[in-house]
């Protein structure tokens, strides 16, 4: 049968003007994926090893103040924009809430197809209608949907090759991340972690939609009996690849539900709250590093885990990088496709744990462990010192820049049942700010070896929008409540340039050329997770106007 | 494989219910109400968990602090007359808290409220004790809050408007029941 959407699709195809484009798109290979061209952006952050940095040089210090638009486009959707576009030789990629994906010449923002995604009337997810982006795979697009499902659309044309349902959206399975290239397979992961689904990883042929492996990622007697079925550990944010080891480095989430009295202290409710290393050909989880044993605070392990080469001393280790919901600026060795813990640093308030020990497990301080029926106060809030909203590395400066956030809450756990499609969350809470101190937003340029801060920039407001590093100097980002998207100096964080948008800077900003013109992209449309969840914090952008628009910048 | 093609004006609910507090205004939309009116007067109100579920809520059973829910029920044949939109949190308030806005409403210091949050329609069924919900109706899947005192008037949270009222009375034998319909449209908008 055919699909209305792929109808649709095919409907606002605009072949004529797509010609020119079109006829030029270049097929996506792995070896383009493990070394991109510095012209394009053909990852959601620029390259499989998550980095968020462009090789292009030509917009710097000393012109990005005459950065200025050169096209916007409207997406028609008032939820939160979180995607990063992809760009392949002129022809971008973008998606928006509701899976719309529009196909647009990057040098006009002239439509050359879209899609809109008829969903079903009963779709419920617990942080907004977000897509985070697509990937891109010979000359295919892929995009996962609010259910569930996984598409591929011919690049050049719109129309959909194949559409596989991935899980029941029923029981709150979504997908709002891009999937992950890794070996010729296309990898997702499924969010839920609200609504007691049980994690796991797929990975598909990326021609045919077939399954190649799928591995769940909630483990039978590291749950209270059974609990596991229902025990979340959702894989919501895209991993990362490492081609050398053929190993997929992907974070876990929350366990469900965050708080349960059937659990005994001594169950970690593996592989909750996690870094895996899965094997790309297999899906076998290798190893894995558990960030939060038994969490009770919801902090999700999710956020992207960044491939870098660390120094120490002298001394060069392939590493994993990551700035943990927690607080803590994680650092481990992952020579041979493994995943050892090396040093972990605070990089926002910490109160939940008293500390780390030598093998990186938190140290529980009972006063800030919350349970049900206990209430306590602990900071970082569940939103993070830092949520999805990705880091930027550049390897010019050796520097990560974190758009962290300042935040407590006040949280004890409730009691809850499941019950397939209902929330299973099983506690209480509310956001606040850390004590005498007046900022929530942090940007921060930080050594991911040691931890030590070398710059940072303070917002009133949280931030919530991804980080761009390139090598012309900059340090992009967008901020929330001042709708901003700011241009920093990558090596002291002065602030060089700053443009007013329609709405709040959520977005993943990226950095493209076309015929040697250097380009800046970035989404404007607040929404997400802080107006639904951050409570009296959430007041601090209450006046933000909403609506998507895509900007995209240049130096004229 | 089933495939779903929502109308425009489901597509519009989608979007409102699913999304950030989105209004967007549409003929689709303007006046859409339910065929079956969720409660009526004389409606019996049962517990809907508990150890008393199934059983008439009676006045004593209600204590300053701690919410009941229920269900509306016909009275003829015992059946929620909407399964999705009958849900009903009862709230005894300390004496002299109601405001006006609730008391025509009331029956004595206890208010009634649909219990089927107005963002994306989780049961709004407990007070909080946390914070602003302290003493107030909270629903715990987003956060939202609203005043039982002040006609369920929304303190924090999502929610873009407050829980409409259920008019209640007691009958003879302590029981609460509905004096009249719900004040307003149920749910998400
Ligand atoms: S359903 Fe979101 S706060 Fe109630």
């Amino acid at each position: 049968m055919a699909r209305l959407g792929a109808l649709l699709a095919v409907g606002v195809s605009l072949l004529g003007l797509a010609s020119a484009q079109m006829s030029a798109y270049s097929s996506v290979t792995d070896a383009r994926l493990a070394t991109p061209e510095a012209a394009n952006w053909l990852s959601t952050r620029g390259n499989a090893m998550n980095w968020g940095y462009s090789a292009l040089d030509k917009i710097t210090p000393a012109n990005v103040a005459k950065l200025s638009p050169v096209w916007a486009y409207s997406t028609g959707q008032t939820e939160g924009h979180e995607a990063a576009p992809i760009v392949n030789n002129g022809v971008m990629f973008v998606s928006a809430p509701m899976n719309k994906l529009f196909a647009l010449d990057a040098t006009t923002g002239t439509l050359i197809w879209k899609y809109e995604r008829e969903l079903p009337d009963d779709i419920t997810s617990c942080c907004d209608v977000v897509n985070r982006g697509v990937a891109v795979y010979g000359d295919m697009v892929f995009m996962g949907t609010l259910d569930a499902h996984m598409l591929a659309f011919n690049a050049k044309t719109g129309k959909i090759v194949w559409d596989r349902t991935i899980e029941d959206y029923k029981k709150r399975y979504t997908i709002t991340s891009a999937p992950l290239m890794a070996n010729g397979h296309l990898v997702t992961g499924v969010h839920g972690g609200e609504y007691g689904i049980r994690g796991f990883l797929e990975a598909m042929d990326p021609k045919t939609g077939k399954s190649m492996w799928k591995s769940y990622t909630t483990m039978k007697g590291s749950y209270p009996n059974g609990a596991e079925a229902q025990g979340g550990a959702p894989t919501w944010l895209t991993g990362a690849y490492d081609a050398g080891s053929k190993t997929i480095y992907w974070g876990t989430g929350n366990p469900s539900p965050w708080m349960d009295p059937r659990r005994k202290t001594t169950d970690d409710l593996k592989w909750s709250s996690s870094l895996l290393a899965v094997d790309a050909d297999t899906g076998k989880i290798k190893q894995g590093f558990q960030y939060s044993p038994n969490d009770a605070w919801d902090y999700d392990g999710v956020n992207e885990p960044v491939l870098i080469d660390t120094m120490v001393n002298g001394k060069s280790t392939k590493s994993v990088v990551t700035a943990h919901r927690n607080g803590y600026l994680y650092r481990f060795d992952r020579t041979g496709g493994g995943v050892k813990y090396l040093n972990a640093e605070k990089y926002v308030t910490v109160t939940a744990y008293k500390g780390l020990d030598a093998s990186g497990r938190p140290i529980w301080d009972p006063q800030h462990r919350p349970d049900i029926g206990k209430q306590v106060n602990s900071c970082p809030s569940f939103l993070g010192g830092k949520n999805w909203h990705p880091v930027a590395y550049s390897p010019q400066t050796k520097l990560v820049y974190i758009p962290s956030n300042e935040w407590c809450m006040t949280i004890k756990g409730a009691q809850t049942k499941y019950a397939a499609g209902e929330a299973y969350v099983g506690a209480e809470f509310e956001l606040n700010a850390v004590p005498n101190l007046n900022y929530v937003g942090n940007l921060q340029a930080v050594d991911p070896a040691t931890g030590k801060q070398v710059w940072h920039q303070t917002f009133k407001a949280p931030l919530w929008g991804g980080v761009l590093t390139t090598a012309g100097g900059l340090v992009f980002t967008g901020t929330t409540a001042d709708r901003d998207f700011v241009a920093f100096d990558a090596k002291n964080g002065k602030k060089l340039w700053s443009f007013k948008t329609n709405s709040g800077v959520i977005g993943q900003p990226i950095s493209y050329s076309v015929n040697g013109k250097q380009y800046v992209a970035v989404f404007s449309g607040y929404g997400g997770a802080i107006p639904l969840w951050a409570g009296p914090m959430a007041q601090l952008t209450k006046d933000v106007p909403r609506g998507g628009v895509l900007w995209v910048f240049a130096v004229n | 494989m089933t495939d779903v093609y929502p109308t425009r004006r489901t597509f519009l609910k989608l979007t409102a219910a699913a999304g950030a507090a989105s209004v967007i205004a549409g003929p689709g939309r303007a006046g859409a109400q339910t065929a079956t009116d969720p409660a009526k007067a004389s409606d019996l109100l049962l517990h809907q968990d508990g150890p008393n579920q199934g059983k008439p809520v009676k006045a004593s059973e209600l204590k300053v602090g701690t919410a009941v829910w229920a269900v509306a029920v016909d009275p003829k044949t015992k059946k929620p007359r909407d399964a999705t939109k009958g849900g009903v949190v009862l709230v005894k308030l300390a004496s002299g808290k109601i405001q006006a806005s609730s008391k025509p409403n009331a029956a004595g210091d206890i208010v009634a409220y649909s219990s089927v949050c107005t963002h994306q329609g989780c049961p709004a069924k407990e007070i909080g004790s946390i914070g602003q919900g302290t003493g107030n109706i909270i629903c715990t899947c987003h956060g939202s809050i609203y005043d039982p005192a002040d006609n369920a008037t929304v303190l924090g949270g999502p929610a873009p408007k407050r829980l409409p009222a259920l008019p209640i009375k007691l009958d003879g034998g302590g029981q609460v029941v509905a004096k009249a319909g719900f004040t307003g449209r149920i749910g998400p908008k």
